[in-house]
């Protein structure tokens, strides 16, 4: 007497049972597949339910709660003190007027300033999952007219 | 709704059908994950834009940092990727398999005032981002960006130490002020980059930098140590005032046969100055260097290593130093 596996119909019978229950079930090459194409097709479907993340404006008040931009205030934070806190910006537009840094919280929950990346590729941006674009707009005089913290939700 | 579950489920039985008698199949799905980019941009977020009306400002603080800029600020340029489906090829034991990616472009150009003059979302698993950003753009603009080379975001400042309770202060603090710092390094071009990771036959393959400009890092660095031996920063009415020159505070590699090492170095003069007299003064110039050897290569933990071993080193000369301490202690009120 054995244990016979699942596909010899999962009972526990004699090895003569076995040998001819071998001959009746399809072969191993084709179970192989089936199991294959199965679990295949399980992590598909599983896959299919991830979201795919959207590009969209945090809350303002998000800001305040980080040490690293508590400073930023409209109409008040020049640019000079922008660049002195947070380097130099991953990108600019329009000379000096939008400044814009790329932040990602890092592993003890703290906001941290994230250095460009470039698909060699393509030469587009690479993104690394929770990077957020934060975005200044300066005014004439240097003052921050308007900001935004963009997220990937 | 009962229809299309039916139809979904014998799509399936097909699909499954097909790869077992077949060897071959492609498996579409409803777009799902997150291949490449940020994240999606829906028709939906797009409902705003208006020809002549919004600005490349009102587009940027909407939708981020775009992905790609062109032709002067002209062209902004979204890209992300989703999975659309599956695709495996089988036979016998062997076989393989992989995700359909669908490419997105969002693209958007502005006129010479800024304001948005045509916009397009398109998206595709047939032809790639290149492809289609050849066709939208304006013959003769410069089509292929700038492509940087890695970067190494480093924070090398030391570990922060609690401050003593002033029961454990011997003496009598000293209210200090942290003057100008200035870099009189060779090249003062950026406030945060700090070498380069130089691979065989001096080629560049990664910048080192700091996350805070590196003046400031060790600016901090000497507060830290000051105010862990008791002192009290202030912003009025000083017993001290500190600044500094720094001479070098960068990262750079060296190639032998067996390794392949980080050094880290700094150089910088402090200054103390007494402010009730200018003429008393007490400098002290520390020059410190660090190398960690790597047999595959330095990573940016290896950089970062050695600068903050070289900043804890300049702490500790401090607090070892005797004459310091005294000449902090006569100025005390």
């Amino acid at each position: 007497m054995r244990f016979n596996t699942l596909w010899s119909r999962n009972c526990i019978c004699s090895p003569h049972e076995a040998r001819s229950a071998e001959r009746t079930w399809p072969s191993k090459g084709s179970i192989g597949h089936f199991l294959l194409t199965v679990s295949a097709m399980s992590l598909i479907i599983l896959a299919t339910g991830c979201a795919t993340p959207k590009v969209q404006p945090a809350d303002p008040q998000l800001l305040f709660k980080f040490d690293l931009l508590s400073f930023l205030g409209d109409g008040v934070t020049t640019r000079e003190e922008v660049v002195l806190k947070l380097g130099i910006p991953s990108a600019q537009i329009e000379g000096e007027k939008i400044l814009m840094y790329q932040l990602k919280v890092d592993e003890d929950g703290k906001w941290r300033l994230v250095a460009p990346r470039w698909n060699l590729g393509t030469g587009l941006r690479a993104w690394s999952e929770g990077t957020c674009s934060l975005v200044l707009v300066f005014g004439e005089n240097g003052v921050l007219q308007k900001h935004s913290l963009v997220m990937a939700q | 709704m009962l229809v299309s579950l039916i139809h979904r489920c014998l799509l399936l039985l097909i699909c499954i059908l097909w790869a077992g008698f077949a060897g071959c199949v492609i498996i579409p799905t409803p777009e799902h994950a997150l291949l490449e980019g940020r994240g999606k941009i829906e028709e939906a977020d797009m409902a705003f834009l208006e020809k002549a009306r919004t600005t490349r400002e009102d587009v940027l603080l909407r939708f981020g940092e775009p992905d790609l800029v062109l032709d002067h600020d002209h062209i902004l340029v979204y890209h992300w990727a989703v999975s659309h489906g599956y695709w495996f090829v089988g036979a016998g034991y062997s076989g393989a398999g992989g995700l359909i990616p669908k490419d997105y472009l969002f693209m958007l150009e502005f006129d010479d005032v800024g304001f948005l003059k045509r916009f397009e979302r398109t998206g595709t698993i047939w032809t790639s981002a290149e492809t289609r950003l050849d066709k939208w753009t304006p013959p003769g603009i410069e089509k292929t960006p700038s492509v940087s080379r890695e970067s190494f975001m480093i924070d090398p400042a030391p570990q922060a130490h609690a401050k003593p309770a002033r029961s454990d202060v011997p003496g009598m603090p000293v209210r200090f002020r942290m003057g100008e710092f200035c870099y009189r390094g060779a090249d003062s071009g950026s406030t945060n980059l700090i070498g380069h990771k130089v691979a065989a036959f001096g080629v560049i393959v990664a910048d080192v930098r700091t996350y805070r400009p590196f003046i400031d890092t060790v600016r901090s660095a000497i507060t830290a140590q000051l105010e862990t031996a008791g002192h009290h920063l202030v912003d009025r009415g000083p017993d001290v005032i500190i600044t500094g020159d720094l001479a070098k505070f960068g990262v750079t590699t060296s190639i032998s046969l067996s390794s392949w090492d980080a050094i880290g170095s700094l150089d910088i003069t402090v200054k103390f100055h007494s402010s009730s007299n200018p003429h008393d003064l007490l400098m002290r110039r520390y020059q410190l260097k660090h190398v960690s050897k790597t047999v595959l290569g330095p990573s940016k933990k290896d950089f970062e290593q050695v600068m903050r071993a070289c900043m804890e080193d300049m702490q500790k000369k401090m607090a070892s130093d005797a004459e310091l301490a005294e000449m902090l202690r006569s100025k005390t009120r």
